[in-house]
């Protein structure tokens, strides 16, 4: 049993030993992997430079790489985050974290410190921040009907309402039979809804049965359900995964 | 609502279709990353001749000696990802257990969307490539792996003249 037991303490020594290195790199570093992960699970690196007496650990950006990697788009988050790092008396700047000049002695402490909030940050960096879509999804819906109407797709149409207002629409296809089809894209904030909402309610008022009218809303937000329940006050709301067949339905 | 299933299988589609790189026969405009340390360039995807908003990534090291370097696709976010790096990857304990990735990786790896997929939860939210395996294709020159990187992803060849490249290297002063 022991001898067994000797066998894997050996196992776990050499392998723990093996991912995590300590290495001279650049004849001027030290280069630590440390156990610590960052989300998509490679291991935080610390940089310690410095000379007999005092040194500096940095991640080199390894956390602001990590979440590079991701896809998460490039900006300032310092001041955002530089508060994070302080309780434990590091610094960010530049997308950098850093220790401030500590004594040698410090290095392993300072490796650890460095390493946690590294890890730390891009946990943070992943879990608030979200990918902008690289295109509008009104300008996909309008590119849509562009393609399946042709010239029957009017944009930024008037549409007078029964209050006598005139409402401006983003689509408005012209159908058979004199029918006009309003495909109204909305975004998930309060004012776009509430304005598209009170358009399409007094178009609705003036009941005229040769208007039809679909609120089209971005199903791949997080819409609140309140949200989607006024949205269908003003018309009848479509997600815009399932745009293509429904607008296909209602011309047909 | 469009299900997290919906979405897979339409990355699913999107990696399964030819794609063309948009943009590779002028010279890299490098964008700064969150540091000093990373310079990026996207180039657009083109899918059955529109651009749909999907990217190749580039990023580079430009203080970095050796050769370092990722590249990935961005559907806006990261589906799939190669790391020409030295860094240390420790996998998770069921693709472990399944025999698809080794433990740990050390080096250059490859975080596939085959191997990634179970781990999407959408398009706007940050993937976490949990899984990566070696990388261990003979070329070794960025030219030969974004190569093998474009076969493996369906993208197009690059004709011989193309001016993608990695940024010369710098110096910290």
């Amino acid at each position: 049993m022991t001898e067994r037991l000797e066998q894997l303490l050996d196992v776990v020594i050499r392998g723990l030993k093996e991912a995590a290195s300590i290495k001279i790199a650049r004849g001027t570093d030290i280069v630590a992997t440390t156990h610590c992960m960052y989300p998509s699970n490679g291991l935080v690196r610390v940089t310690v430079r410095g000379g007999i007496d005092s040194i500096v650990a940095s991640d080199e950006g390894g956390a602001f790489g990590e979440a590079l990697s991701a896809g998460i788009p490039a900006r300032d988050y310092d001041r955002t985050l530089g508060g994070m790092v302080r309780e434990q008396g590091l610094i960010l700047r530049n997308g950098v974290i850093y220790t401030p000049t500590m004594p040698a002695e410090a290095a392993p402490l300072a490796i650890m410190l460095v390493a946690n909030a590294s890890q730390e940050v891009a946990r943070w960096l992943y879990d608030h921040t979200k990918i902008k879509r690289t295109r509008d999804f009104r300008a996909m819906l309008s590119e849509f009907l562009m393609k399946k109407f042709d010239d029957r797709v009017t944009h930024n149409a008037v549409v007078i309402g029964h209050s006598n207002k005139p409402h401006k629409f983003a689509n408005v296809v012209s159908l058979s039979d004199k029918r006009r089809l309003i495909i109204d894209p909305v975004a998930n904030e309060a004012s776009s809804i509430n304005a598209r909402v009170v358009a399409n309610l007094d178009v609705k008022a003036t009941e005229n049965p040769l208007i039809i009218q679909r609120i089209v809303y971005d199903d791949e937000d997080n819409w609140s359900a309140a949200d989607l329940n006024l949205l269908n006050v003003g018309a009848t709301a479509i997600p815009f995964s399932r745009a293509t067949e429904i607008i296909e339905r209602i011309a047909a | 609502m469009a299900t997290r299933g919906d979405i897979v299988d339409a990355v699913d589609a999107f990696m399964a279709t030819p794609k063309r790189i948009v943009g590779f026969d002028s010279p890299p405009i490098w964008a700064p990353g969150f540091n000093e340390h990373e310079r990026v360039m996207k180039y657009p995807l083109e899918i059955e001749g529109e651009l749909r908003g999907a990217q190749l990534m580039v990023v580079s090291f430009p203080l970095q000696l050796a050769l370092k370097f990722r590249l990935g696709i961005l559907f806006p976010a990261m589906i799939c990802r190669l790391d020409y790096t030295d860094e240390t990857h420790p996998n998770s304990a069921d693709s472990v257990l399944a025999g698809r990735c080794p433990p740990i990786v050390t080096g250059p790896h490859y975080h596939s969307w085959q191997l990634n997929r179970r781990f999407f939860k959408g398009i706007t939210r940050p993937p976490k490539l949990h899984d990566a395996v070696p990388y261990n294709d003979p070329g070794r020159t960025f030219d030969a792996i974004l190569r093998w990187f474009c076969s493996d992803t369906r993208i197009e060849q690059l004709p011989p003249g193309h001016l993608i490249e990695l940024p010369p290297a710098e110096t910290l002063l």
